[in-house]
């Protein structure tokens, strides 16, 4: 007997539809199960984004400030000595103060920023200011 | 008395002429487990290929939200090194130089720290006279945190 037949004669055809309509039916059930309990909508994704996006901007550049910030101190140790006897006066001064001035403003900014309560503020033309 | 061997034969006789979706009678079990693994692997693979609901939970907010975070971080990385790298030499300069005052005879040095002092204190006047343009009161937090950040 082919394996056909031996399939038609134990009545396969009738139970793999049946079977599959039942799994469709339990599959639909759970479905709308889910779009009752727990489905979200395409404006909370999109939240969720803009959240996960703003938070990777915020700690991506601080993380890579930092690593930025102590390769830059280990840099400056290196070149210390030459820069002490031999370094452009001028360049020195400049750089000092662009760092400095922008040292005021941003901690000025941030303590302000911590107890600000009036309604009008000077933040958008200080941070205009940095340099 | 029942006739219990009949029922191990098999598709009765009298059921072999029905037509297909009629029968039903299956004495071993073996191929309505075949037939329901088939219907059941059918329909998973349909639902697995089409996704014809396409329903999004909480778990796709999380998802969505860490590959948000993770495309955001790796964008912001190398603008975030370029500002830190001469930002941590000025840093460490300014530490040896005006805190710990390394050769304070070094004409660099001196132009260095005075730049330090001179830019600070030229950044409190102008953050003081912005304010004022913009006519704030002198009651206002601005005035308040530059009368308490000390000049150098």
């Amino acid at each position: 007997m082919s394996i056909v037949r031996s399939w038609w004669r134990y009545d396969l055809p009738r139970q793999v539809l049946l079977a599959f309509l039942v799994a469709l039916a339990v599959t639909a059930a759970i479905g709308w199960l889910i779009s009752v309990l727990d489905q979200v909508t395409a404006e909370e994704i999109a939240s969720a984004e803009v959240r996960g996006t703003r938070e990777g901007r915020i700690d991506g550049y601080d993380a890579a400030f930092e690593r930025g910030r102590l390769d830059g101190a280990g840099r400056a140790a290196l070149a210390l000595a030459e820069l002490l006897a031999s370094g452009d006066p001028l360049v020195g001064y400049q750089t000092a103060y662009d760092y400095s001035w922008n040292d005021a403003i941003d901690t000025a900014l941030n303590e302000a920023k911590r107890n600000k309560l009036e309604v009008e503020s000077a933040f958008e033309s200080w941070e205009d200011m940095r340099r | 008395m029942t006739d219990r061997r009949g029922s191990l034969e098999g598709w009765g006789q009298g059921e072999r002429e029905r037509v297909w979706w009629k029968r039903g009678y299956d004495p071993i079990g073996r191929h309505t487990m075949v037939a329901v693994v088939l219907g059941v692997a059918m329909a998973a693979l349909i639902g697995a290929t089409l996704d014809p609901m396409n329903l999004r939970t909480s778990d796709d907010l999380k998802r969505a939200e860490l590959a948000a975070y993770e495309e955001a971080y790796a964008a912001v990385e190398a603008e975030g090194y370029a500002d830190g790298l001469p930002y941590g030499e000025v840093q460490h300069l300014g530490e040896e130089i005006v805190n710990e005052a390394a050769s304070a005879d070094s004409a660099y040095a001196q132009q260095f720290a005075t730049g330090w002092i001179q830019g600070w204190n030229d950044a409190l006047d102008a953050m003081r006279v912005a304010a004022e343009a913009l006519g704030l009161p002198a009651s206002y937090t601005e005035f308040r945190v530059l009368e308490e950040m000390t000049r150098r």
